[in-house]
C-alpha cells in the first residue's frame, strides 16, 4: 500500500479544437472519499481517465509519489479506475464478454485482486456470471463496474457513476460497502455521480467540475457550513449580502432569495425579515454552476 | 506478476478463445455438411483445414487484427496494463497461436495425404507470415484511417493475396511455372519484413492509444 499523493499538474485536454480539460492542477490524498461533481460534458470521465492513464493528457503530468503514472506499471498497480460499462461493449470493452471473463481478467490484471471480496459482492447483488455483458441490464453493469472498483483494493480507486441504473436498495447498500471498505481498508476513492443529495453523507470532499475547470475543492462539510440561502424582501436581501460572495439570485415578485458562499469571518444573522437557511450539496452545485 | 506475464495470460486465453472459435466453426460445418463420404469426422476435417486453410488463416488473422484494436487492447487499458505490455502480449500471442493454427493446417494436409516437401512448407510459412503481417496491418489500418477503410483494406488485400496464391499454386500444379530456393527465401524473407515494418508501425499507433470516453 502507498502513501503517497496522486498529483496532477496543468492537466489539458483537447479534441481537435475543443478543449475538455484547461490547466487542471490537483492533489489526491490517501484515505478520503472525493465526490467528483460535474454536469454533463464538464470533463469528469476524462479527467479520470488520465489520472489512470487510460488516456493521455495534451499536456501536464501526472505523478503517485515521484513516480509518473503514464505508462507505469509500478504506479498504475495502485490505480484502478472502472468505467461505466456500456451494454453496447463499446470500445475497450471486451465485446462479447461474459461476466465471469470480465473477472478473469480482472484477476489477472489488477495485482491486489479479492477474489472472495468479489465473489461475495456477485452473490450479494445476484449477478450472474454466465451472463454475456450485452445482455445485462443498465443496474447490472453498474453492479459489475462496482465489483471490479470494490475488489480491486487499489489505493486510488475511481468510480465513474457507479449507481446509474441502482435501485434505491442497492444505491444504498453500495454507499454502505463503499463506507465499510473505506474504513477498513483506508483507500482513496474518488466517485463521480449526478446524484448529489445522496452521496453527500459519504463524500468527505468534492471536486467540482465545470466545462473543463475545477471550480471548487473542498471539505464537504467545511463548504455546507458556509453555503446559505437567503431570502426576505428585496432591499433587505440586497443590503443583507452587500459584499458577499453570491453565487445565485433568484426573484419572486418583490421577494429575493441568494445562495451565498461565506468566507472566514463572514457571517449572516436571520431576523423576522431576512430568513436564512443551510443549503444541500446539491444546492451548492447547482448554484456555483449558474454563477 | 510482472505486466507482461499478465498480459501473456490474458492475450493467450482471449486469442485462444477466438481460434478455438473458428477450429469449432469448421468443424461444425463439416458435421453440417455430411463429413465425408467414409463418414469420418476427423478425415472431413483435415480434408476441409486442408483445403480451405490457406484462406481461413489471413481472414482469422485480419479479422483478429481489427477485432483486437477495437476491443481487447483498451480493455487491457482499463484493466490498468500499460500499452507497452499490453501491445508485446498480443503480439507474443498472435504469433504464437498462428503458429498453432499453421501447425494444424499443415498437420491436417500430411494426415489428408499431401507430401510434405519443401514447396509445402514453404507455402504454409508463407502463409503464416503473411497472415501475421495483414493482422498487424488491419490493426494499424484500423488506427490510421477508421473501421471502413481498414475492413476494405483487409478484404481487398485477402483477395487478392487469395486469387493470386490460387493462380501460381495451380500453375506449379500444371509445372507451368516453377519457385525456386532463393525466390522462395525472398518472398518469406519479404512477408517478415512486412510483418516487422507493420509491428513497428502499430507500435507507434498505439503508443497513445485512447479508450474512447
Amino acid at each position: 500500500m502507498t502513501d503517497e499523493k496522486l498529483v496532477c499538474s496543468n492537466i489539458t485536454k483537447t479534441y481537435g479544437k475543443k478543449e475538455v480539460l484547461k490547466n487542471i492542477n490537483l492533489e489526491l490524498e490517501k484515505g478520503k472519499i472525493y465526490g467528483l461533481i460535474g454536469r454533463n460534458g464538464a470533463g469528469k470521465t476524462t479527467l479520470l481517465s488520465i489520472l489512470s492513464a487510460q488516456n493521455p493528457a495534451s499536456s501536464g503530468t501526472v505523478m503517485l509519489g515521484t513516480e509518473p503514472v503514464w505508462e507505469n506499471r509500478k504506479a498504475l498497480d495502485h490505480i484502478c479506475f472502472s468505467r461505466e460499462i456500456s451494454a453496447l461493449g463499446a470500445n475497450g470493452q471486451g465485446n462479447g464478454y461474459k461476466v465471469k471473463d470480465y473477472l478473469r481478467a480482472a484477476a489477472w490484471y489488477l495485482p491486489n485482486w479479492d477474489k472472495e471480496m468479489a465473489d461475495r459482492l456477485i452473490k450479494e447483488f445476484d449477478l450472474d456470471v454466465k451472463k454475456r455483458v450485452i445482455k445485462l441490464s443498465k443496474g447490472m453493469l453498474s453492479m459489475l463496474t462496482i465489483v471490479i472498483a470494490l475488489a480491486s483494493k487499489a489505493d486510488y480507486t475511481f468510480l465513474d457513476e457507479p449507481v446509474a441504473g441502482l435501485d434505491v436498495v442497492m444505491r444504498e447498500y453500495f454507499y454502505r460497502t463503499l463506507v465499510e471498505e473505506f474504513t477498513e481498508s483506508g483507500r482513496t476513492f474518488i466517485v463521480s455521480t449526478h446524484i448529489i443529495e445522496e452521496a453527500s453523507d459519504v463524500l468527505e470532499e468534492v471536486i467540482m467540475l465545470d466545462k473543463g475547470q475545477i471550480i471548487l475543492k473542498e471539505d464537504t462539510q467545511a463548504l455546507l457550513d458556509r453555503a446559505v440561502h437567503v431570502s426576505g424582501k428585496e432591499d433587505v436581501v440586497a443590503a443583507a449580502t452587500k459584499g458577499l460572495h453570491c453565487l445565485h439570485e433568484e426573484k419572486i415578485g418583490r421577494s429575493k432569495g441568494v445562495t451565498v458562499l461565506l468566507h472566514e469571518g463572514e457571517h449572516i444573522q436571520g431576523n423576522a425579515e431576512l430568513s436564512v437557511q443551510p443549503v444541500n450539496l446539491q444546492q451548492v452545485f447547482v448554484a456555483l454552476c449558474k454563477e | 506478476m510482472d505486466g507482461i506475464k499478465r498480459n501473456l495470460l490474458y492475450w493467450g486465453y482471449t486469442i485462444g478463445l477466438m481460434l478455438s472459435m473458428i477450429l469449432a466453426m469448421v468443424l461444425g460445418i463439416c458435421i453440417v455438411t455430411g463429413l465425408d463420404e467414409s463418414g469420418n469426422i476427423l478425415l472431413a476435417f483435415c480434408a476441409t483445414m486442408d483445403e480451405f486453410g490457406g484462406m481461413y488463416m489471413p481472414f482469422f488473422m485480419g479479422m483478429l487484427g481489427m477485432v483486437t484494436i477495437n476491443n481487447y487492447l483498451p480493455f487491457t487499458l482499463t484493466m490498468g496494463s500499460t500499452r507497452r505490455d499490453s501491445f508485446i502480449g498480443m503480439e507474443i500471442m498472435l504469433h504464437l497461436e498462428g503458429m498453432l493454427l499453421i501447425g494444424i493446417i499443415i498437420a491436417a494436409g500430411i494426415f489428408s495425404g499431401r507430401t510434405a516437401n519443401g514447396m509445402f512448407f514453404f507455402g504454409r510459412v508463407l502463409l503464416l507470415v503473411a497472415s501475421a503481417a495483414l493482422c498487424n496491418l488491419s490493426g494499424w489500418a484500423y488506427l490510421q484511417f477508421g473501421k471502413v477503410v481498414s475492413l476494405i483494406l483487409f478484404l481487398v488485400l485477402t483477395i487478392t493475396g487469395a486469387l493470386g496464391v490460387s493462380v501460381f499454386a495451380a500453375m506449379h500444379e500444371a509445372g507451368k511455372w516453377s519457385l525456386p530456393q532463393w525466390g522462395r527465401l525472398v518472398l518469406v524473407a519479404a512477408a517478415v519484413a512486412a510483418d516487422g515494418i507493420m509491428i513497428y508501425l502499430y507500435a507507434g499507433k498505439v503508443k497513445n492509444l485512447e479508450v474512447r470516453v
